[in-house]
């Protein structure tokens, strides 16, 4: 084998490792449903702003939002799951493995300040929060994905500063979690569903 | 090869649609990879449709390791391309 062959097996080698290790397995249908998810969340935050009072208030907060997170991940990791069955690949590769491992101390920082956040009863501050934590995660994970993936998560980290200094007083801290959360999932949801399938 | 060491494991359809090889041609490479101890091989059903899934072995894992190295060795020109 000389040189040039070497060259073109490297190069054909280093094109599908990079496409086989990029986490796709993402579903679109499960970024619309995340959306839609939030956005019941967010109305039912409304309500329940409008209707209980004080301690009430916090705990129906962390009810409706504990269950919007459960099962919107519980649908995009089925939906995921059985993108990869339809692929014929497995689910836990070595791409997954990377986009776990990424996403985590993004993750880590939106709870433990929304926690904080809580004690302190700053409940405005928390949609900007969980922006700048979550586009975090997604931006880190997004190294091994596609690069819609790097745009959302610098849309939701952008997204988070502004609303921390701008939209973290009521009603427009809701309005603002409805967008970010809501809108912008479904949209992001949207794109993938047309660039890489369902 | 380089595909299942990325993802691990593939089934046979998966396979064939990322290489755009027949179903003879890929059974050929597959069969001759499977008698190195290179993959293994599953087959399952899925409802009564027949699934072929091959997953790569850690000695495969390691040929394909060793191969990518020597390539790279014979271009920084520390390993001579004609085998000598």
């Amino acid at each position: 084998m000389d040189k040039a062959e070497a060259a073109e097996d490297i190069k054909l080698i280093r094109e599908v490792m990079e496409t086989s290790a990029r986490y796709t397995n993402f579903s679109g249908i499960s970024g619309i449903i995340a959306g839609t998810l939030a956005l019941l969340g967010c109305g039912a935050t409304y309500w329940v702003t409008l209707a209980l009072p004080g301690v009430l208030l916090i705990r129906s907060y962390v009810i409706i939002w504990v269950l919007v997170l459960a099962i919107s991940i519980f649908q995009d990791f089925a939906l995921a799951q059985r993108k990869a069955r339809r692929r014929g690949e497995d689910y836990f590769t070595p791409a997954t493995a990377q986009v776990y491992k990424a996403v985590l101390p993004g993750i880590f920082v939106a709870v433990v300040l929304s926690i904080r956040a809580l004690t302190l009863r700053e409940l405005d501050a928390i949609p900007a929060l969980w922006c700048l934590g979550y586009g975090a995660a997604i931006c880190a994970a997004g190294r091994f994905s596609v690069r819609e993936a790097r745009i959302f998560g610098a849309v939701q980290l952008i997204s988070g500063a502004i609303g921390l200094f701008l939209f973290a007083t009521p009603p427009e801290s809701l309005y603002f979690l409805a967008v970010t959360f809501g809108v912008y999932h479904i949209l992001f949801g949207l794109i993938l569903t047309r660039k890489y399938g369902w | 090869m380089a595909h299942l060491a990325a993802v691990n494991e593939a089934d046979f359809l998966a396979l064939r649609k990322l290489l755009d090889l027949s179903d003879g041609n890929l059974s050929v490479h597959t069969t001759v990879l499977e008698s190195k101890g290179y993959i293994e091989c599953d087959k399952s059903f899925v409802g009564r449709k027949p699934r072929t899934t091959y997953r790569i072995t850690p000695s495969g894992r390691r040929a394909f390791e060793e191969y990518v190295a020597a390539l790279e060795g014979i271009l920084r020109g520390s390993v001579d391309p004609t085998g000598r």
